[in-house]
């Protein structure tokens, strides 16, 4: 065990002691051993990075990571049942390069990374080990712990969680522009004007701002394919129909109803009891029973789509499902070959 | 997303007194920070009101922290159960509604509201592990609370509680200006803990008088302003058994005094678990429920916003009224008070017993010493809306009022232990039972109000909104209706009406207000 973990827990023997007798009281089947694995594997580095950048910040991060990881140990977050590898993967691979913004405020950065860690990996369709290489990428970038958890609830977005989408894009406004330029994706020397680059992507949910594009005029593409069977581990017993709901759209198999977000960077369903919209959305696209659709940039033919079941369409993104699939095809104009 | 959460440092699910729906919840990227770890986001908000984290604190406190399986403090919605044992038909009431045990209750109300509190009882009942757990909700560690309390000892001088001069200035130094002083830390913190404060010799308590009623210390010239605190005090004693006698301004400053309950025994099960896993509940107090210092203040703020209707602060002052008055104390009327006779060390219940003609069970007066001070009067308002904001509501209710009274007015009531009232038959075992025999003279005060429908006809309350109102653009001829209508009234209360407590004051407020009529009028003639 390195030395700054040891002998902050010999100094508060007492303190430490009655946290985990505490802790056994309520919990008698925590595991001694795996606690002390913990301590000496994750949380011994942390502390050692810390105490490197601020000797007097030592107790107070071996506090917050003690308890943490008692608490998180207890509930089977962390330790040998953790159903949740990546928090430990993130203890173990983010939290010593974040020892900076840890020092500032301990409980606060490393709580939230784990929440983040929990909720990016328990998301179906989230690219978790995309969000920690950014992170990684992006720490020393970040002047403060309140931008590194701005820019991680960015990358999140970037990461698959399209239901963040709009409070990221608000979010990159907040950051420093050469923060936000590279949290978008952009090389550090790029001078792109944050402004249209957002402005754009808000408009277009489809437009990935650091592909060139590979078509002079955008053309309709079929941009994603989502949902599948449940007996092959995805949401929907039989074949859904699709409704519009707002921006979004609502999926129902018969049993179930889930509200599909969806973007460029991913797509989220979210278990819903809401009504799919009564009035008509206003949407540039119609689809023909031939699978032709016609969009903003023209027509297209889809020959897959031929005897749709259910078509639903927003502004920028028609919706479509066919009798023998468990998928809801995204249709959208775009101007690379990757939608 | 489960619900997660931590089962040792398990800090009672929100809402913890449940009113209202919670608003339906949209995509919000904060969501990103919420999870497996409570609260932890930085800058965002949880969530959960500052009373709802203040009954958080509570619910944590009794679960895990004192065992203190009473609730004393009884509120009930609707009907409840009780059962009577024993010859003396000891009552025991299942109250309907959330409950809570005074001697948490009232130490974290003091925190909320950062006043004075005074925990009293014998040794080893909790007393110190209480306060120090304030200490810890204000977020100093168990080490920073432990050194920052002072332990009261006869031996204890001014520089032992306030501070030292630097030596080398001593010597060196040609004015008071150059001589430095090492302040104690503890000055500095945010919730203050003199543990057994009847050991203090009288004179350094005086220092400390200055320093919970002006909150600064003073020392050769030089001045440490404290900041904003809560301060608690332990006696074992609080009936003069200490070392020294208490300097009675030292007690006036003391805004509520709580008694701890005795140790159920059918919990020692509980004491044994700590001793043979080594617990420590000041150590393990969770993150989730302590408090920044802007969030005392913020929830300070909420405090004092909670609306006191005017139905109940009228049967406050009803309440309040009835024990200052003491005919036999003066001649003239504003004279006929306690105090005169107290500042003329006169025996108040001699010259009580001289009244005749009152009906002396009905007198509620007759049962104390003294009245109530304006300071006692402005503590029984912050911490009867402190009760009504940790309830979760945001206008204080008669519960509310009944419930707090007994606390702040425990020190400030001096019974009159040979008062007709308690020598009636059942009524001895007030002389004992404080916190009883002051919910008793309230709910008395409130059944003489009710009788005198003084919520429906007070004539006094609409004269009283008439002033209100202004004197601006009164005409001559208003102003002298009006004080007819004093005079009228005055006339009517004085044909054969004994003249109890609040008659006094509500004839001297008809004073008052044709006193102002009377010079407005003389300012409108001359004008």
């Amino acid at each position: 065990m390195p030395n700054a973990l040891a002998s902050t827990l010999a100094a508060n023997r007492e303190r430490f002691n009655s946290k985990f007798a505490a802790a056994r009281h309520y919990k008698p089947a925590l595991d001694g051993d795996a606690f002390a694995d913990l301590l000496r594997g994750l949380v011994a580095p942390i502390v050692e990075a810390v105490h490197a950048l601020a000797p007097d910040q030592t107790f107070a991060a071996t506090d917050a990571l003690y308890d943490l990881t008692l608490d998180l140990l207890a509930q089977d977050f962390l330790g040998p049942r953790s159903r949740h590898p990546l928090i430990a993967s993130g203890w173990a691979h983010l939290l010593p390069k974040f020892a900076r913004h840890i020092a500032a405020d301990p409980r606060a950065i490393v709580g939230a990374i784990t929440n983040a860690l929990y909720n990016i990996s328990t998301t179906p369709g989230a690219r978790p080990g995309e969000w920690m290489r950014d992170m990684l990428a992006l720490a020393d970038h970040c002047p403060d712990s309140e931008t590194l958890l701005k820019v991680g609830q960015i990358l999140s977005w970037k990461s698959g969680l399209a239901h963040y989408r709009a409070a990221a894009l608000d979010l990159c406004e907040t950051l420093p522009p050469a923060v936000a330029r590279l949290t978008l994706g952009f090389p550090a020397d790029s001078s792109q004007p944050l402004d249209s680059v957002l402005r754009r992507l808000r408009a277009h949910p489809w437009h990935r701002p650091t592909l060139h594009p590979s078509r002079s005029t955008p053309e309709l593409g079929i941009v994603a394919r989502l949902g599948a069977f449940r007996g092959f581990g995805g949401l929907f017993i039989a074949p859904p129909l699709v409704f519009t709901s707002g921006d979004h759209f609502i999926v129902t198999d018969g049993e179930g109803s889930w509200l599909l977000t969806a973007d460029a960077f991913g797509a989220t369903f979210h278990r819903t009891d809401a009504q799919p919209s009564t009035g008509k959305t206003k949407s540039p696209f119609t689809i023909h029973r031939s699978g032709e659709v016609s969009g903003p940039n023209g027509k297209q033919q889809f020959p897959e789509l031929t005897q749709y079941t259910s078509a639903a369409a927003n502004e920028t993104t028609l919706a479509v499902t066919i009798p023998h699939s468990h998928s809801v095809h995204l249709i959208a104009a775009t101007d690379s070959e990757r939608g | 997303m489960p619900s997660l959460k931590s089962t040792f440092q398990h800090v009672s699910v929100a809402p913890t007194n449940p009113r209202l729906k919670p608003q339906a919840k949209t995509f919000d990227v904060a969501d990103l920070y919420r999870g497996p770890v409570a609260d932890s986001a930085r800058g965002i908000d949880s969530g959960i009101p500052l009373d709802e984290k203040l009954r958080q604190a509570y619910f944590w406190i009794v679960n895990h922290a004192v065992i203190s399986p009473h609730y004393d403090i009884e509120y009930n919605d609707g009907p409840h159960h009780s059962y009577t044992f024993g010859d003396s038909k000891a009552k025991l009431t299942l109250p309907s509604a959330q409950s809570y045990s005074s001697f948490i209750l009232m130490p974290l109300l003091n925190f909320a509201v950062r006043r004075r509190c005074l925990l009293v009882g014998g040794p080893g009942r909790g007393k110190t592990s209480s306060a120090i757990l304030m200490g810890v909700l204000a977020g100093y560690s168990l080490k920073e609370v432990r050194r920052g309390m002072q332990h009261g000892q006869p031996q204890m001088t001014i520089s032992d509680l306030l501070g030292n001069p630097l030596p080398a200035d001593l010597v060196n130094a040609k004015s008071m200006d150059e001589i430095k002083i090492s302040w104690r830390k503890w000055l500095g913190m945010r919730v203050k803990i003199i543990d057994e404060y009847n050991r203090i010799p009288t004179r350094t308590q005086s220092a400390l008088l200055t320093v919970m009623g002006d909150n600064y210390a003073e020392l050769l010239d030089h001045i440490f302003e404290c900041p904003e605190s809560a301060w608690y005090l332990t006696a074992n004693d609080d009936a003069g058994g200490g070392t020294y006698q208490v300097i009675e301004a030292l007690r006036d400053r003391i805004d509520i005094v709580v008694k701890t309950l005795h140790f159920n025994t059918r919990f020692l099960n509980e004491l044994l678990t700590r001793i043979e896993e080594g617990i420590e509940p000041a150590e393990v107090v969770p993150p989730a429920i302590i408090f920044a210092e802007s969030e005392i203040d913020r929830m300070g703020d909420e405090i004092r916003d909670v609306a006191v209707p005017p139905g109940l602060r009228r049967r406050l002052e009803f309440f309040a009224s009835q024990f200052e008055f003491l005919e036999p104390a003066a001649d003239q009327l504003e004279y006929k008070t306690k105090d005169t006779a107290k500042l003329a060390s006169a025996d108040i219940h001699q010259l009580s017993a001289g009244e005749t003609g009152k009906d002396k069970l009905k007198d509620l007066g007759a049962q104390t010493k003294n009245g109530l001070s304006v300071r006692a009067l402005m503590t029984v308002l912050i911490f009867a809306k402190a009760l009504t904001y940790f309830h979760g509501n945001r206008e204080v209710e008669l519960d509310d009022l009944r419930q707090i009274i007994p606390f702040v007015l425990h020190d400030k009531l001096a019974p009159d232990p040979d008062a007709p009232f308690f020598e009636a038959p059942g009524n001895a075992v007030f002389r004992v039972d404080r916190v009883g025999w002051i919910r008793k003279l309230f709910d008395l005060s409130c059944a003489e109000y009710d009788r005198l429908n003084l919520d429906n006809d007070d004539p006094l309350t609409k004269l009283e909104a008439e002033f209100a109102a202004g004197l601006e653009g009164v005409a001559e001829s208003e102003a002298r209706a009006r004080l007819v209508k004093i005079e009228r009234l005055l006339a009517e209360w004085s044909k054969g009406r004994k003249l109890y407590g609040h008659l006094f004051d509500d004839v001297l407020k008809l004073k008052y207000l044709h006193q102002r009529y009377t010079n407005y009028l003389r300012w409108l003639v001359t004008k």
